[in-house]
């Protein structure tokens, strides 16, 4: 019935659990703050694109869904310039 | 009437299951389905209501044993049972009431409103509207019902817990609501989180199969722009809600390990910001009030048409208002913020962009007046509470405007004033809304009609009392009284509004008794109602092509559509409807 194979889900699900374990083991490494934090980060988007793009199936769709993926981009750009000045320049 | 076969069938016919578990406990028939959420809603309803009693039965009269507490044995409060250690003697101590309206907001925005407006009326209209036999994806559906029924049931726990309920406002601010020692609450304010995230993925599920469902299986001809109103609105709401419940999410789960981890995002003394979460909660928190809004409107905008037998004016016009207002809502938010101590400099952006969003909402509300124009207007309850819909929203409008603009907002903020327009807003969308779709697809629901003349007397009952309760409350608002206050009469100040906030409260509890004449009429026409016939109110929709109620699989034959949903009085026919799935053969006279 489907056109395409099917991701091996076990097979991410445990990449992602590695990944996890990865971020938490690394902060026992000593490194300058913010390559660590770098690192994390990095770390996180990674699985996030994992996610979306097995989980939520976006590997196997037509380029034209990846025009959705865009409207969360842009709330995430608003949310986080408005966070910033309460946030990060807060005394 | 054969067998459905070609590109039509988009689902196959299945038989209805038998056996009453599967039929109608674990259902995937979406009209099963929105039949439990609807359930779920009255419950709730009845809970919120009971907490919005006690709530003004101690700003009425402050202190007082709660009326009929004195039936009980005095014996009775000397005991450990967990009404005699929520009111002390009959009375309600400041603490239990922290916890009433906090339930009670919770409570009404996220198991009354949401499940009666996207649950149920979602679930039931969009698979009838667009002519598919269920939703896209049935299993899911049932999922999200049965995560909703957990997630009411943690809630439900969280009453009698030690400790009792949450007790930190529907919005939880930390840190009253981060520490547990602050509040005196543990395990309500863990469960309520939980609860609340629960809910939150109920609805993700839910709004998945709105919009394919929609996307994806709508009957041959329905174009998007032949879509009815509602199946729009709740679109637009499951992507408004879709788009915003995200960070809240990843906040939720942050505040519970503030609460039993030991972090720090919001606890000040551990170098974590409560205003981050100010601004993840209001973030979700205003485009949901739209997703609640949005159906609301959309139940009275599919009314309007059918009662005054003329076409819906603008359809195109609301559609683009409410999408350019679902993208505004997400540049609002702070404007619930304008007194947290926020960055200043945001003051000005988000009152520019609150005043904006007026724009489509009045659009919106200038089309229903404009449909109504010159048509023949009919009376029946649906219409009466849809044009209820219209006049109260205007009311919560107008005072939005008020509470948009930062400089006059610093002076009426968290004050009744606040309530008062929210509740104009809310009561508007959920109750009027939500009458009028009872009122207006019950027959539809369930195959009878809801009585008539109790129907009027409940809408004018609900709409007087209504205006009674929440009209003074501006009033008291601006005399200075703020919400979350369990005893007014310690301030001096507010000494001269206790006779205001009696007759307020007398007018709540006229409200709710008016609420029986609903309860008596919906389970006494559930039996004894006069059977509907498929189209009772001559409407155009598809729904109303099959037979009421319909049958488990929908349509005998996926209907083709012809045209858009409002075509009523239409030139050159006979009668004054013309559905969209009816051909017109030989001509424009042709009615057959
Ligand atoms: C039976 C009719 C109702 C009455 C008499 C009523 C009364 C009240 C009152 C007096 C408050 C303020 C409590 C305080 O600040 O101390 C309140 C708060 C609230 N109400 Fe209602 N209400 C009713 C229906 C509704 C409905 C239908 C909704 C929404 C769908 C709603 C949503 C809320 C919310 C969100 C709050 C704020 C809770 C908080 O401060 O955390 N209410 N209500």
């Amino acid at each position: 019935m489907e056109a395409h194979a099917h991701p091996n889900y076990v097979a991410i699900w445990v990449w992602l659990l590695i990944l996890a374990l990865f971020s938490v083991m690394i902060t026992a490494v000593p490194m300058p703050h913010p390559l660590m934090v770098t690192v994390v980060f990095v770390v996180a988007a990674v699985k996030a694109i994992l996610v979306a793009l097995y989980y939520m199936h976006l590997r196997f769709e037509q380029l034209l869904i990846y025009s959705l993926a865009l409207a969360p981009l842009i709330c995430l750009a608003v949310l986080l310039l408005v966070l910033l000045p309460d946030i990060v320049y807060h005394p | 009437m054969s067998e459905t076969s070609g590109p039509q069938a988009a689902h196959a016919v299945h038989p209805a299951p038998q056996g009453f578990v599967r039929r109608y406990l674990f259902s995937t028939d979406h009209k099963v389905i929105a039949k439990q959420y609807l359930a779920i809603a009255l419950f709730w309803a009845v809970v919120g209501g009971l907490s919005a009693f006690l709530i003004r039965w101690q700003l009425a009269w402050p202190g007082e044993p709660v009326i009929g507490s004195g039936l009980l044995p005095e014996a009775f409060w000397d005991g450990d049972s967990w009404l005699a250690q929520s009111l002390q003697y009959g009375s309600i101590p400041a603490e239990f009431y922290n916890k009433l309206f906090t339930m009670h907001g919770t409570i009404m925005v996220f198991f009354v409103a949401m499940p009666l407006l996207l649950g149920a009326l979602g679930n039931f209209l969009i698979p009838l509207m667009v002519g598919a036999r269920d939703m896209a994806f049935p299993r899911l559906n049932m999922l999200s019902v049965w995560t909703l029924a957990v997630a009411s049931v943690i809630l439900l726990i969280s009453f009698f817990v030690p400790g009792g309920a949450a007790a930190s406002g529907w919005t939880a601010y930390p840190p009253l609501s981060a520490v547990p020692e602050l509040s005196e609450v543990n395990w309500g304010q863990n469960l309520w989180l939980i609860a609340v995230a629960l809910e939150f993925a109920s609805f993700l599920m839910g709004g998945i199969n709105f919009l394919t469902t929609t996307v994806n299986l709508r009957a041959p001809g329905l174009s998007l722009f032949r879509l009815p109103i509602m199946v729009w609105f709740q679109c637009i709401a499951a992507v408004l809600f879709m788009l915003s419940v995200g960070p809240l999410i990843a906040g939720a789960v942050m505040l519970l390990l503030d609460r039993l981890a030991g972090t720090s995002f919001f606890i000040p003394s551990g170098g974590g910001e409560p205003l981050l979460w100010q601004h993840l909660f209001w973030f979700f928190g205003h485009p949901e009030v739209y997703v609640i809004m949005i159906p609301g409107m959309a139940a009275a905008l599919e009314i309007l048409p059918v009662f005054s037998r003329k076409p819906l004016f603008g359809y195109r016009l609301i559609v683009y208002a409410t999408f350019a207002a679902g993208f505004l809502s997400f540049i609002v938010w702070a404007h619930h913020m304008f007194q947290s101590g926020m960055d200043p400099r945001l003051a000005m952006p988000f009152s520019i962009t609150t005043i904006l969003i007026s724009v489509p909402f009045a659009l919106m509300v200038f089309a229903m007046i404009a449909t109504l124009w010159g048509g023949v207007i009919r009376f029946p309850t649906p219409m009466l509470f849809a044009l209820g819909v219209l006049g109260v929203f205007i009311m919560g409008g107008l005072s939005g405007i008020f509470n948009g603009s930062a400089p006059a907002d610093i002076y009426i903020h968290d004050t009744y004033f606040v309530v008062a327009h929210f509740h104009y807003t809310l009561f508007a969308a959920t109750f009027f809304g939500g009458f009028a779709a009872i009122y207006y697809w019950f027959p539809k629901m369930f195959g009878r009609m809801l009585n008539d003349t109790l129907g009027k007397i409940h809408f004018w009952w609900t709409f007087i009392a209504f205006n009674a309760t929440f009209l003074p409350m501006h009033l008291v608002g601006l005399g200075g009284m703020m919400r979350r206050i369990a005893n007014p009469l310690n301030y001096d100040f507010l000494q001269p509004l206790q006779p205001l906030n009696v007759w307020i409260s007398i007018s709540a509890f006229v409200l709710m008794l008016g609420q029986l004449v609903f309860v008596v009429n919906f389970f006494w026409s559930l039996v004894a109602g006069r059977r509907a016939e498929a189209n009772p109110w001559q409407a155009n929709t598809l729904e109303w092509s099959t037979a009421s109620p319909p049958p488990h699989h929908n349509f005998d034959t996926i209907p083709t559509v012809y045209r858009g949903p409002y075509e009523y009085s239409p030139p050159g026919v006979a009668e004054d409807w013309l559905p969209q799935h009816r051909p017109l053969v030989g001509g424009p006279a042709a009615t057959a």
